[in-house]
């Protein structure tokens, strides 16, 4: 189910006034009953794959129930030898096979393999065949790929890394196990983050379905202008701009230079549009159930480098990885050599994490690139505000500027189709960097649409989106909004989520 | 919780009577004569009424610019109308033809068949201007072409508040458009009465786009839709008993074997311009139509054939 569809549209309401006027009285009952409506959500798309989540689901809640009966046990032990409490990341030596078995390790490994091995099957089982095959080939070889016609669930990339933080939480001891399965699988189906983030943290989120929850106006409003504003970057910015981005990687041979200059800078505000707004609609609609889901951006193109860039870009997924992969992997407090090294690791991953397709990879590691000078001289935190004046300076807008430069080029990796096309579409713009054919009518809508949303971002940025003071200009702010969104939001053509696919 | 439901309430209530109120004046604007944009054909054909004419001329582009009118008429002896417009498939010609015929007469319709309109989502950047149509919901034809076509009408939301359509295709009927037909009013010229033809004597763009030959003359299927808008169109015909017959116009290179072949079930005199000389780059203004030169030549050659199935 789509969240600018007509059945999200009938089903929201109807989940609400159950939620609130039904199942109050009981936070039992009310999660349960959260739990159906993301299951019946989720299978509005394709009831197949709820088997996956069920499954994803079921195998995490018993980790983390083993881990905790686990470490608890050996808490006691310890104890009772006379010793101290030991952390719970602190273990046996793994002195037999036996003791291994028994130990917190082997369950971790069990929900990691089961989750990263989902993925890996639905995900990048083909590409590892084909990758295998054109490399046997390319040694010169005979080899014949049979790849499998898989279909991607939807959302598999996020609720497998959202179950995994638990058992990885559980195992740190960062938090307990829960005993509580109605909550855990509703932690891991809750239907507005479900298939396209953000990707909660357990300690963070599970929680929330512990609390009796009241229903707060404040919390309700916020929550109604998040989902405005979401469906303002989805249908206004994102799906109009995917109109014009769309033939222009279509068929940027024969495009001229300025089209194609055209071409990246939108679609760096349609996915910007596409995912935000998704992840706005996902914040605000589960504020209105009482839970706090964490920020997934916060005006990453206000950004003045690379640095302060991936801490308002998807926060959600790119602090996963700094949890679970950099910092294990021994992040900063290694040598600079090694650090560069788990930089670029994650940046790779992360590429990787967004499909089966070397042009992530390079997506990725342009990012890590650009990422690493900043590192190496140690000016990556040199921007933590959110910067305080109205009016930048000419050297924060040449920043920004530059910064969103760089961020263009290397969607236009993200964007293509294949490693080819991506070389293919900056060959041909400078083979043609002054072809005719540019008709700037065609750009008119997006690009101002982009103005005004620039524009209202600056002005509430690091502040509640749409919070204007007055309340006459606030309600004139709503109707113009929702005017925008009927007269110019692309609801002939509206596109999937682009991170659906991911 | 009380104070956030009256308020979604009010909110839910004006936005619903907004698109009530403002679809309900798209209904009355956008079908008024004088807010047609008649430089446009198919508003134009629109606009067209109470008018009593001999015979029709029904099709694509190829059709609108294949007739210097004035000729054809006076070598036949009859008045006609040509009703065809650019990039019209058979989806849009069948509502065309339906609508016209409320308000207007004809004695046969002359109906231009080819292979772009028997594969329009191959041919047509726009296969279906479905939004030309949507102020005339009310009619039957009208509606239940639209919901067969157009999936999101097809559901409880259209049924309940059909104004709601109108934001579908928001960019034919915003505001600014509603401005633009107003101003538009004032200076409206009807364009297309004495129709002479449209596209002018220039074949440079055949030269230039020679290369593309065998792309523009390589589909040879027909689409299942576009066979049975194809059979509505003949129906209605039959059914207003109007006299029918079809031709096809001529392309540069055009090979016709193929719709020779597809079009003999179809059980209605069929027109091949197999006199006409296709491969003489001056009479075309590109590959698939005629230029001024070649409509001079073209129009006698079926003036003969049309006369002759009078």
């Amino acid at each position: 189910m789509l969240f600018n569809s007509f059945e999200f549209l009938i089903f929201l309401p109807l989940v609400f006034l159950g939620y609130w006027f039904v199942f109050q009285k009981n936070l039992k009952l009310q999660n349960a009953f959260i739990l159906l409506a993301s299951y019946v959500f989720y299978g509005w798309w394709d009831w197949r794959f709820l088997g996956l989540i069920i499954a994803s689901s079921a195998v995490d809640y018993w980790c983390g129930l083993r881990l905790g009966q686990v470490i608890a046990r050996r808490n006691d032990e310890a104890i009772s030898n006379g010793g101290e409490e030991l952390p719970t990341t602190h273990h046996l030596p793994l002195t037999t096979y036996k003791n291994w078995l028994k130990g917190p390790k082997f369950y971790l490994a069990i929900s990691l393999l089961f989750n990263l091995g989902l993925l890996g099957f639905f995900k990048y089982f083909n590409f590892f065949i084909e990758s295998a095959t054109d490399f046997i080939k390319l040694l010169g070889f005979q080899a014949h790929a049979s790849t499998l016609n898989l279909i991607l669930p939807v959302g598999i990339s996020f609720y497998t890394f959202q179950t995994m933080s638990y058992t990885i939480d559980v195992y740190r001891g960062k938090m307990e196990a829960t005993k509580d399965p109605i909550a855990f699988f509703a932690f891991v189906a809750f239907f507005p983050q479900l298939v396209a983030g953000p990707i909660e943290r357990a300690s963070n989120f599970l929680p929330q379905f512990f609390k009796k929850r009241e229903f707060e106006y404040q919390q309700g409003s916020d929550g109604m202008k998040l989902i405005l504003w979401g469906l303002f970057k989805k249908m206004v910015i994102a799906d109009n701009c995917a109109l014009v981005v769309n033939p222009i990687f279509e068929n940027y041979q024969t495009a001229s230079g300025l089209e194609l200059i055209m071409g990246a800078v939108l679609f760096s505000f349609q996915i910007y549009g596409d995912f935000s707004g998704y992840s706005d609609i996902a914040i605000g609609t589960a504020k209105l159930f009482g839970f706090d889901l964490m920020t997934n951006f916060r005006t990453p193109y206000f950004s003045r480098d690379i640095a302060e860039f991936w801490r308002r870009w998807h926060i959600s997924l790119s602090t996963w990885f700094r949890d679970y992969v950099y910092i294990p992997l021994g992040g900063s407090r290694v040598s600079k050599a090694k650090a560069i090294r788990n930089i670029f690791i994650v940046f790779l991953v992360s590429g990787f994490w967004h499909g089966a397709n070397w042009t992530f990879i390079a997506w990725g590691g342009i990012h890590a690139a650009l990422f690493i000078p900043f590192f190496v001289l140690g000016k990556n935190r040199a921007y933590l505000d959110e910067g305080r004046h109205l009016i930048p300076s000419l050297w924060e807008v040449i920043q920004i500027l530059v910064t969103f430069g760089m961020v263009t080029l290397a969607w236009v990796f993200f964007r293509s189709e294949s490693m080819g096309e991506a070389i293919g579409y900056f060959n041909s713009f400078l083979a043609n960097p002054l072809k005719e054919g540019f008709r700037i009518s065609l750009y008119q809508l997006p690009l101002a649409a982009v103005l005004l949303m620039l524009t209202l971002e600056w002005i509430f940025r690091g502040k509640q989106i749409l919070a204007f003071k007055f309340p006459l200009v606030r309600y004139a702010g709503y109707v113009g909004i929702v005017m925008t969104i009927l007269f110019f939001g692309a609801f002939f053509n509206p596109q999937d989520f682009i991170y659906f696919q991911f | 919780m009380k104070l956030f439901l009256i308020k979604g309430l009010i909110s839910a209530v004006l936005l619903i009577g907004f698109v009530f109120g403002y679809g309900r004046f798209c209904d009355y604007f956008f079908t008024q004569k004088r807010f047609l944009d008649l430089s446009e054909k198919k508003q134009w054909v629109l606009a067209q009424e109470g008018g009593d004419w001999d015979y029709a001329i029904l099709g694509s582009s190829r059709a609108f610019g294949a007739f210097d009118m004035n000729l054809l008429d006076s070598l036949t002896g009859m008045k006609g109308i040509n009703i065809a417009s650019d990039g019209s498939g058979f989806k849009d010609n069948y509502l065309i033809l339906s609508l016209f015929l409320k308000s207007n007469s004809i004695d046969f319709l002359v109906l231009q068949v080819d292979d772009a309109s028997l594969n329009s989502k191959e041919s047509f950047s726009n296969e279906f201007h479905a939004f030309r149509f949507l102020p005339y919901w009310n009619d039957s034809q009208v509606q239940s072409t639209l919901k067969t076509e157009i999936p999101a009408y097809n559901n409880e939301i259209t049924d309940l508040l059909p104004e709601w359509r109108y934001f579908y295709f928001n960019k034919y009927f915003s505001p600014k458009e509603v401005l633009r037909r107003w101003n538009n009013s004032k200076i409206q010229k009807d364009e297309y009465s004495n129709y002479a033809g449209g596209k002018g004597q220039s074949f440079q763009r055949l030269l230039d786009s020679s290369a593309d030959i065998k792309i523009k003359h390589s589909i040879k299927t027909i689409a299942p839709e576009d066979w049975h808008y194809l059979n509505q169109l003949i129906s209605l015909a039959k059914n207003k008993d109007l006299k029918l017959v079809a031709f096809v116009a001529p392309t540069f290179y055009g090979d016709n074997s193929f719709l020779k072949e597809s079009l003999n079930e179809l059980l209605i005199p069929i027109y091949f311009p197999d006199d006409f000389d296709d491969l003489n780059p001056e009479l075309f203004y590109d590959l698939g139509h005629l230029n001024s030169k070649g409509r001079a030549e073209f129009t006698p050659l079926f003036a003969k054939f049309i006369s002759s199935k009078i």
